[in-house]
């Protein structure tokens, strides 16, 4: 598989699965089911990232996969500023 | 939860989801009245709502256009460095210039785009062979189904022009898809399909970094969220469907209407009325 199929099954697999416990933890009035439903909607877009960054190194795309680490160390440093802010 | 309110919240991320899906913008200014007029939560409470929503119809919509390969995630990644850097300067600088200021220029900023969409024709650039190598030359289906060929220009620009967008969002908690998507197609000449597939792409990533925060200070209303989320994610695959059958130069009619109401609704916001 690609980065592109990788990466459209990872962001696919997390928002079902998210959307999924979601309507459980609604159904079963659970908040801690409804806060590890939106969890794993939230962690899609940046397992999206990974993802393509591993895709990309098996491709041998060099040129693309320092673009990948480059956002995402850039992403650490802004969440980490913002935890401690 | 009342099981109406429920309701009341998806319909809300249905209809923020179909146009994100379409657009590529984040669905926050449909968002955020509705949470903060119509079901009354307080600003902060209606942010940490909206930002769920946004991720859900970003990642929503991208999930299908990534594997259709609309997305550019690979411009995605380089544009999404400086809009991440911006917001950190953006979060780092929040209170220093006035919100009024920043809505009337930012506003200013979609009145012309818009006007540029609906007066120019798109412009993209068809690379020559030679540039087969470029690492900015990608290609995409148009809609005549056929696979063409698009260079990306100005990327230094358009990169700064991210930067700058990472910061008015952050400053302001607006406008990321609505910056970027003209910036994508009017001055770094991508086609407008792809400029909107590759936002949704991107907003998700942006609103990250900002949504992680306030879930893990537990600071987000879990049932709030959990509608608005089911809603866009309802909407995303229902505005994907759309754009799938629509033409270029009729979304880049749509979208530029878009931006002159989401443009007079910043006045208003800038100006106190809202």
């Amino acid at each position: 598989m690609n980065d592109s199929g990788s990466t459209a099954f990872v962001l696919r697999l997390c928002v079902c699965i998210g959307i999924a416990v979601i309507v459980i933890g609604l159904l079963t009035d659970s908040t801690d089911i409804l806060w590890f439903g939106i969890l794993a909607l939230i962690c899609a877009p940046f397992l999206g990232i990974l993802t393509t960054f591993v895709s990309l190194i098996s491709e041998k795309d060099w040129y693309w996969v320092k673009v990948a680490a480059v956002l995402i160390v850039v992403m650490a440093i802004g969440i980490t500023i913002s935890i401690i802010q | 939860m009342d099981p109406v309110i429920i309701l009341a919240l998806m319909a809300v991320g249905i209809f923020a989801g179909i146009v994100g899906a379409l657009f590529g913008l984040g669905g926050g200014i449909i968002f955020m009245p509705f949470l903060t007029i119509v079901f009354g939560l307080s600003a902060s409470d209606a942010v940490a709502v909206s930002l769920v929503g946004i991720v859900t119809s970003s990642v929503g919509a991208a999930s299908s256009y990534v594997k259709e390969g609309r997305s550019n995630i690979r411009l995605g990644l380089l544009l999404e460095i400086t809009t991440a850097i911006g917001a950190i300067i953006g979060a780092l600088l929040a209170g220093i210039m006035a919100d009024w200021l920043l809505l009337c220029v930012f506003s200013a900023m979609l009145i012309y785009s818009a006007l540029h969409m609906l007066k120019h024709k798109e412009v993209v650039n068809e690379p020559e062979i030679s540039d087969n190598d470029d690492p900015l030359v990608f290609e995409y289906a148009g809609d005549d189904g056929e696979k063409h060929r698009y260079k990306v220009d100005n990327i230094k620009g358009g990169m700064l022009g991210c930067g700058a967008a990472g910061v008015l969002a952050s400053m302001t908690g607006v406008g990321g898809g609505a910056i970027k998507v003209p910036l994508m197609n009017l001055y770094m000449h991508v086609p407008i399909k792809v400029a909107s597939a590759t936002s949704n792409y991107m907003i998700g990533i942006t609103a990250f970094s900002g949504v992680i925060i306030y879930l893990l200070n537990g600071s987000i209303l879990l049932d709030y969220a959990a509608g608005m989320a089911i809603g866009a994610f309802i909407g995303a695959l229902i505005g994907v469907r759309i754009s799938g059958r629509l033409k270029a130069t009729s979304m880049r009619k749509y979208l530029a209407v878009v931006l002159l109401i989401i443009s007079v609704l910043e006045l208003l916001k800038a100006g106190g009325i809202m």
